[in-house]
């Protein structure tokens, strides 16, 4: 007992005895702290362990977020939008003449809703379209370009041409699959045939004045652009008719609220309002399956993280040996060489967890700028003509959980190679060559 | 050199263990990860596949592009036999598909129509497990089975009649009526709003395309084998006459995705080696550091550094394909598991993907050959991370090691 206290004397200066643990408390942890600077390879591995751990963890997260935000926001930005309006009978079979009732009165609701960024107008019909070689069932879009530029993103993915600036009338914008399918190019002419109002079988001229091209080639296959007004006059509806309403809103998650309030506020049964996720449920399935393929990923990660650990502070213990015997001889007791190996690597995982999350901000936030090219990782992509960036992106509360689940993972790890030290005999170890 | 590595390995059966086990944890991990990613994008596909278009498909040169019958094949040739020979080869389905008019009463709408061996097709596609009402048909009847939404546009029932009109063969003109015999209920919208199955003789007939069919679906027995087969069928087939294609070329979309899936991939797999492989380097490290002692001994006794590096290189690669040996074992049984019986998904995501017809599971990829690439994927990457820790011994300072 006197030889215990006499060796902490010597190693403490007076004045820590104030301090609240008192001096076996400070003993304690000035021991570890020298410790971790003894042997700086050991330290430096069991640092780095952890900082891979959280650069592993948040790039996963984060890329799996950029990959469904890229899948998202395609189909929202130029398919389906976040928003659609329609006549209750419209969508089931896209009859021409179930038009959106009232419309005026709906569009004046739409201007004062502060959520909403943009919308637009829109007929649909399902017509078929001739060139000189080859006709194809298509659905034919009147929109009014500029407003519909607000909306969707199709005018952004031009490949030649222009998005209605050219004043004339009758001028038609294509995908690029649908321009191959009809062997046609710029400024060619196609017929189109589609029903009118009135029940006949019409038909009307166009020239091409745009070819598109999106990520998704159905899409373009089956989707051609006209001005509304040049198809109403055509088909013999109004100015104001419409099939579709699109909506635009400032916040993608606000999408199922507004259209809960809208179906409040403008309650017609005549009308069905649909957000982003009822239209295209093949998305939300999508969703679906990339949050449990996460718990998956994670999982194996947090697990691979800590055998990782596990394995790595046995060595480091086992390296210790000597040192922990010579510890015990002289009449450390085991609670205490424990603390000090546990405070040890706490201290250690500590300054990982922080390197690594200053490492993981950088590398997420470098990416998400520049974005990650898919088809120089995947090369058949690009054979195919598709180019797939990924912009990986992080919450900050998403950050602090990894960081706090890697220190976690990290310290249970810890616990049984620091047990295993306690087993040690103490003058077996000191022979311990 | 070799027998001394190997003894060596064993004076100190901790440490090789505890070594052994950082390399096992990394390709047992490494395997696991691509399993699961690759088995869920693999179940997709093949639910995709099976539900209408298959893995290959064989149509006369130039069909594809020109979806009429001028581009119809005879049913019967010989060449169709040959490939129901490859031993690859399940079966053939054939099929006879067209665009039609369908009415009744005042409503008109446009469909697919297809002719099929309802047998053959049954095989396939389990056409039959989607009948919701009336019967599935065979080979001799003359009668239609609807897909349910077109059903319910066009108002018809079970023994209701449909008006069919279309061009066909040779430009003849294609119509009749037809006795609805059953309805089927088919998972993707698009396809449950305008299918109309006749059988193969019937087709025919309304077409007066007797003995001619458009397309010939190849079910391979394992769908893993088809590049296997499409090389043997390009042998057998003559390329002037027959069109051969596979689902990455008739599905784009689908193929467009499954490479997305790949190049994520890869992404994730990185981040998974990084994890790992700092986790063999570590222990290896650790391990080097330990023996520091010893190699000081050794080198002093004499031995040549670059003989003390040749026996710790060679001990080390010993642990290392221990570890991988043990790591690729101890996997197959987990990998294994998780394909025959999978995790199923909770029961809100059952349901909406009961909706497109795909069984709601995630299942591991049972696949030798992805699971053999991450063995070596993973030996490289321990090869890499030796390169250091040997290059410390190599410039082992003798007077910080002795000093005791």
């Amino acid at each position: 007992m006197e030889e215990q206290n006499k060796i902490h004397k010597l190693t403490i200066p007076q004045s820590r005895k104030l301090l609240p643990f008192g001096e076996a408390g400070w003993g304690l942890f000035s021991l570890s702290w020298k410790n971790i600077w003894r042997n700086k390879i050991r330290s430096l591995i069991i640092i780095f362990a952890i900082v891979f751990g959280v650069i592993g963890g948040v790039g996963i997260v984060a890329f799996m977020n950029g990959l469904f935000h890229q899948r998202i926001q395609m189909a929202i930005g130029n398919e389906v939008s976040n928003i659609q309006i329609h006549n209750s009978h419209f969508q089931s079979n896209k009859e021409l003449n179930d038009t959106i009732i009232d419309i005026s009165k709906l569009t004046s609701v739409l201007d004062t809703c502060k959520k909403i960024k943009a919308y637009s107008l829109r007929i649909k019909t399902v017509t078929m379209i001739n060139s000189a070689n080859n006709g194809e069932g298509i659905m034919l879009n009147g929109i009014e370009p500029e407003k519909e530029k607000k909306v969707t993103g199709i005018y952004k993915y031009l490949k030649e041409g222009n998005y209605f600036t050219d004043k004339r009338k009758n001028g038609i914008l294509i995908g690029e699959k649908l321009a191959g399918k009809l062997k046609i190019k710029m400024r060619s002419k196609v017929v189109v045939t589609m029903q009118s109002a009135s029940g006949n079988i019409t038909n009307a001229a166009f020239k091409v004045i745009g070819i598109y091209k999106t990520n998704n080639s159905s899409f373009d296959g089956c989707n051609a652009y006209v001005r509304k007004s040049d198809l109403a006059a055509i088909i013999g509806f109004g100015s104001q008719t419409a099939h579709e309403i699109a909506i635009s809103i400032n916040n993608d998650n606000e999408s199922s609220g507004l259209v809960a309030s809208l179906k409040a506020k403008y309650n017609e049964d005549k009308l069905s309002i649909e957000s982003w996720d009822e239209i295209m449920p093949e998305l939300g399935l999508f969703t679906g399956v990339m949050n449990y393929i996460l718990y998956i990923f994670m999982s194996i990660i947090f697990l691979a993280l800590s055998f990782g650990i596990i394995n790595t502070m046995l060595m480091a213990v086992m390296e210790r040996v000597r040192e922990i015997g010579m510890l015990m001889a002289i009449g450390m007791n085991k609670t205490k060489i424990f603390l000090m190996i546990m405070l040890e690597t706490i201290l250690l995982m500590l300054t990982g967890s922080i390197a690594g999350l200053i490492f993981s901000y950088v590398i997420v936030n470098l990416f998400g700028k520049y974005g990650i090219n898919l088809s120089t990782v995947a090369s058949g992509l690009s054979d195919i003509g598709f180019s797939s960036m990924v912009y990986p992106f992080l919450e900050t509360e998403e950050y602090i959980k990894i960081v706090i689940m890697v220190l976690i993972a990290g310290i249970i790890s810890s616990i049984v190679p620091a047990r295993k030290a306690l087993k040690l005999n103490p003058s077996e170890a000191i022979r311990k060559l | 050199m070799f027998k001394l590595a190997w003894r060596n390995l064993w004076r100190n059966k901790r440490r090789t263990i505890i070594t052994a086990a950082s390399v096992f944890f990394a390709v047992f991990f490494a395997i696991l990860m691509r399993g699961f990613k690759h088995g869920v994008m693999v179940h997709l596909v093949d639910s995709v596949l099976h539900s209408y278009t298959g893995y290959v498909q064989i149509h006369k040169k130039g069909y594809w592009d020109n979806k009429t019958f001028e581009y119809s094949m005879t049913a019967n040739d010989s060449v169709f036999t040959k490939i129901k020979e490859i031993k690859q080869v399940k079966g053939i389905i054939p099929r006879l598909e067209s665009f039609s008019l369908a009415s009744s009463g005042n409503k008109t709408k446009g469909v697919i129509t297809v002719g099929i061996d309802p047998d053959l097709e049954n095989e396939f596609t389990e056409l039959h497990k989607k009948i919701v009402s009336g019967k599935y048909f065979t080979n001799k009847d003359t009668g239609v089975i609807l897909s349910e939404r077109l059903s319910k546009y066009l108002d018809l029932k079970v023994n209701d009649s449909i008006v069919l009109l279309s061009q066909g063969y040779h430009d003849m003109g294609a119509n009749g009526i037809y006795k609805i015999l059953g309805i089927v209920k088919l998972p993707a919208s698009e396809f449950d709003n305008q299918m109309v199955y006749l059988p193969l003789p019937l087709a025919q007939d309304y077409y007066s395309a007797q003995g001619r069919i458009t397309s010939i679906v190849v079910d391979l027995k394992n769908p893993q084998d088809m590049d296997k087969a499409i090389r043997k069928i390009n042998k057998v087939i003559n390329s002037d006459a027959y069109e051969m294609m596979s689902w990455k070329e008739m599905l784009i979309e689908l193929y467009q995705q499954y490479l997305g899936n790949e190049g994520s991939g890869i992404i994730i797999m990185s981040l998974l080696y990084l994890i790992v492989g700092f986790g063999v380097f570590g222990t290896v490290l650790m391990l080097i550091a330990e023996r520091r002692h010893e190699f000081g001994i050794m080198i002093i006794l004499g031995m040549q550094r670059r003989r003390l590096i040749r026996l710790v290189g060679t001990e080390l690669t010993f642990i290392c394909m221990i570890g991988l040996l043990f790591g690729f074992l101890g996997s197959v049984p987990i990998v294994a598991y998780f394909h025959f019986y999978p995790i199923h998904m909770s029961a809100a995501m059952a349901k909406s993907y009961a909706a497109f017809g795909m069984e709601p599971i995630l299942p591991t990829a049972w696949q030798l050959d992805y699971m053999l690439q991450q063995v070596y994927i993973v030996f490289g990457i321990v090869l890499v991370v030796l390169i250091y820790p040997l290059y410390s011994v190599y410039k082992l300072d003798l007077t910080k090691v002795m000093r005791r």
